[in-house]
């Protein structure tokens, strides 16, 4: 898009006119991610701001203007799973034994579907950060398996591998919970759903990848 | 094909969440060139850091015995004191006799403090540092040792001096609510009550505070600033004007005397006839407002009831006793609070897993909503360090949890609180109330845009099924206990309070009374 080559050039240039301009168009993507990762009732401001730090100090790696939303996903991605992680020690380290503790809080009229949001959320709170990132961009966000190996910066064989495992492992959790596997099971999979789609083989050659991945990507095109 | 049974299930998971899904709402721009210098200057604070900790290190290896001082920043201890002289001892509290031989405290690092006849301090904490003092009341000399990172605080009714190493000596009178320091040697820093920011003090200077304008004058010591010891004596007269200040500085500004460098721009000194009458209103124009939680409407609030109009106060008074103290006034005849607050303190405590900006309650008899006593607890908010569980900086919110008397059903009924908090004027926070069941928290929707320097009272109806993690809430992130809580078995109550507005870093003090319904 040429909107979004002239940000990334502008931001490149350290214009500090493009920081507003890419909070503005960029801002309400990151939200929605860090609000679909933690859940409702989580607050996306704060994080979304680091994420945004984080973006503005790393975009001279971005090379193709045409992902800048793949690398501001992963990014975002990034610095959730760190937060997650971050809850989690803390969850173990100063979980006090009178539970001070909130509870979850979801915005819906149908108490069956309450409940089993509620429910679903307890799940993925048990799961890995890494599970759950790979679950919120494959699922929720309904990248490609391409698209969720960059933002991953992993190969594309790797997330292949690792979106199976996250499937099999949220799977083994969901079930610890015949009635929430009960509800999901029962209800329809609605037109929001992502469609899985046939992908290519392998990833097209204009996509940079850094690191381990990237010679793993080089061995796979050799 | 259909996708593997696993792929479909989690679908289904997904579109459960999505069509469910809250969009969040714009936000503001935040100031990314200030973020971005700030992470820039971090890295290198934190580059300059581990360099200097590695030739530390590095030295230590080639110095194996140090010097004492060196032992002592390493040890993990908290300081340790002895009493002596005519001194009471009950718990952490030392009081020195009505007359006679003035009682003293010798600290394991070397730091003496001696009080005078009849005053009263707790030794409140105790770091490796140093510790925190409070003068409950009379006078008390201080010789703080100086050494590298000491720590020292003396918490004075809502004053705090902060001290590094020095002599000095502080007078409270918690009736008159008002303090002197007298700095002999060093420097001192005194923060609380409304001020704004941090007094700095130099040797052979004097601060005369008062609690209940905010009052702070600043002048030489021994100037005709009361004596120091009449303060405990005169407890019972108003207390008298202060002295013409031979410096005074003016929201930031210096009016008159020396130039020098004042650790926070933002301070309120003012002798009295150069001052404008304080901010707050002697007494409020407007009923004490209720609200239930729910939101205000048409300019309305919707509460359980309304209370009646304070009863007047004298204006001539230098302390808005109206205020401060009896706030409740006729409402005090009408309603029997369970939960009074007059003597006892037990049950209370002040959570400081995740949320830290208020502590160590205790009971205090300078605010009092109805009586003559209320829960007090410091308060320092600031939005700094790493987030909490919760997504939020610690220091964003305090809490206090009062554990009940014995499991109590709040089904139907209307809880209510009161508070005041002590606080910089333009500081701006939000309060809820949260009934706790088995570790379940059912949390009023926040009272917002709340202001320090006047009681609130704030109220709720639990119902018998009450959302728990209310969005806005200080609680609001998911955690997997359920989503509706009941309050048949309530086994505790708390007050939590956020700061919100623009202004999120502040000090001062929260004060709790009458909890009723």
């Amino acid at each position: 898009m040429a909107d979004d080559a002239a940000l990334v050039a502008a931001l490149q240039a350290r214009d500090q006119r493009a920081y507003a301009q890419a909070w503005t168009e960029l801002g309400p993507m990151v939200r929605r991610l860090v609000s679909r990762f933690f859940g409702p009732g989580a607050e996306p401001l704060d994080l979304s701001q680091e994420v945004f730090v984080r973006f503005f100090r790393r975009i001279d790696e971005l090379r193709n203007p045409e992902g800048l939303r793949g690398f501001l996903a992963g990014i975002c991605l990034g610095v959730a799973r760190n937060e997650a992680r971050r809850m989690r020690v803390r969850r173990w380290v100063s979980l006090t034994p009178a539970g001070e503790l909130p509870e979850v809080s979801v915005p819906s009229s149908d108490i069956e579907a309450r409940q089993a949001m509620q429910r679903l959320y307890a799940a993925l709170n048990r799961a890995n950060a890494l599970d759950r990132s790979l679950y919120v961009a494959r699922y929720l966000e309904k990248m490609e398996v391409e698209e969720v190996a960059r933002a991953h910066d992993l190969s594309f064989g790797t997330a292949k591998r690792r979106l199976a495992r996250a499937t099999a492992r949220l799977n083994r959790i969901l079930e610890r919970d015949a009635a929430l596997v009960s509800y999901l099971d029962r209800s329809p999979v609605s037109s929001r759903a992502p469609v899985v789609a046939d992908v290519p083989a392998r990833l097209p050659a204009h996509i940079p990848l850094a690191g381990r991945p990237a010679r793993a990507a080089m061995k796979e095109r050799a | 094909m259909s996708p593997p049974r696993g792929e479909r299930r989690l679908e289904q998971a997904a579109a459960l969440l999505l069509e469910r899904e809250v969009v969040p709402g714009p936000a503001p721009v935040p100031d990314f060139s200030a973020l971005l210098a700030a992470r820039v200057r971090r890295g290198r604070r934190r580059t300059v850091g581990l360099g200097l900790a590695a030739l530390f290190l590095l030295a230590g290896a080639f110095r194996v015995a140090g010097s004492g001082a060196l032992i002592a920043s390493f040890d993990p201890r908290p300081v340790s004191y002895v009493v002596g002289g005519g001194a009471t001892v009950s718990g952490a509290g030392v009081e020195a006799a009505p007359a006679g031989e003035p009682a003293r405290l010798s600290f394991s690092e070397g730091t003496e403090v001696s009080l005078a006849a009849g005053a009263r301090v707790t030794v409140a904490e105790r770091t490796r540092r140093g510790a925190v003092l409070e003068l409950e009341h009379g006078q008390a000399h201080f010789h703080v040792v100086h050494r590298r990172g000491a720590r020292w605080s003396v918490v004075a009714g809502p004053f705090i001096v902060e001290v590094t190493g020095t002599e000095f000596t502080v007078d409270w009178s918690p009736v008159a609510g008002r303090m002197v320091v007298d700095l002999i040697t060093g420097a001192v820093r005194v923060a609380g009550a409304r001020v704004a920011g941090a007094v700095e003090l130099h040797a052979g200077e004097r601060l005369v505070a008062t609690a209940g304008d905010g009052r702070l004058t600043l002048g030489p010591a021994g100037g005709a600033a009361p004596e120091a010891g009449a303060l405990a004596r005169a407890d019972e007269q108003p207390a008298p004007a202060p002295p013409p200040a031979s410096r005074v500085v003016v929201d930031g500004g210096l009016q008159s005397g020396r130039v020098r460098h004042v650790a926070r721009p933002l301070l309120a000194l003012r002798t009295p006839a150069q001052a404008p009458p304080p901010a707050q209103p002697e007494l409020p124009e407007l009923p004490v407002p209720v609200r239930d939680g729910n939101p205000v409407v048409g300019g309305e609030t919707r509460g359980p009831r309304l209370d009646p109009l304070p009863v007047e106060a004298p204006r001539s008074s230098s302390i808005p006793q109206s205020l401060v103290m009896g706030g409740g006034g006729l409402f005090c005849v009408t309603v029997r609070a369970q939960y009074s607050f007059e003597d006892a303190a037990n049950g209370l405590s002040a959570p400081n897993a995740f949320t830290m900006a208020l502590s160590r309650p205790r009971i205090d008899r300078t605010h009092s909503w109805c009586g003559e006593a209320s829960v007090r607890m410091d308060a320092s908010f600031d939005a700094r360090g790493r987030r909490n569980f919760f997504g939020r900086f610690a220091n964003e919110t305090g809490q206090l949890v009062v554990r009940l008397d014995r499991p109590t059903d709040l089904t139907g009924k209307t809880v209510t609180m009161h508070i005041y908090v002590e606080g910089p004027p333009d500081a701006r926070f939000s309060a809820e109330i949260a009934a706790v069941q088995h570790g379940g928290w059912a949390s009023s929707p926040a009272m917002r845009e709340l202001t320090p320097g006047r009681w609130w009272t704030i109220s709720h109806r639990f119902d018998v099924e009450n959302p728990t993690g209310v969005r806005g809430s200080s609680n609001p992130m998911p955690f997997p206990n359920g989503g509706v809580s009941s309050v048949v078995e309530t086994d505790r109550l708390a007050l939590a309070i956020h700061t919100t507005g623009d202004r999120r870093e502040w000090k001062g003090a929260v004060y709790v009374d009458d909890i009723s319904w």
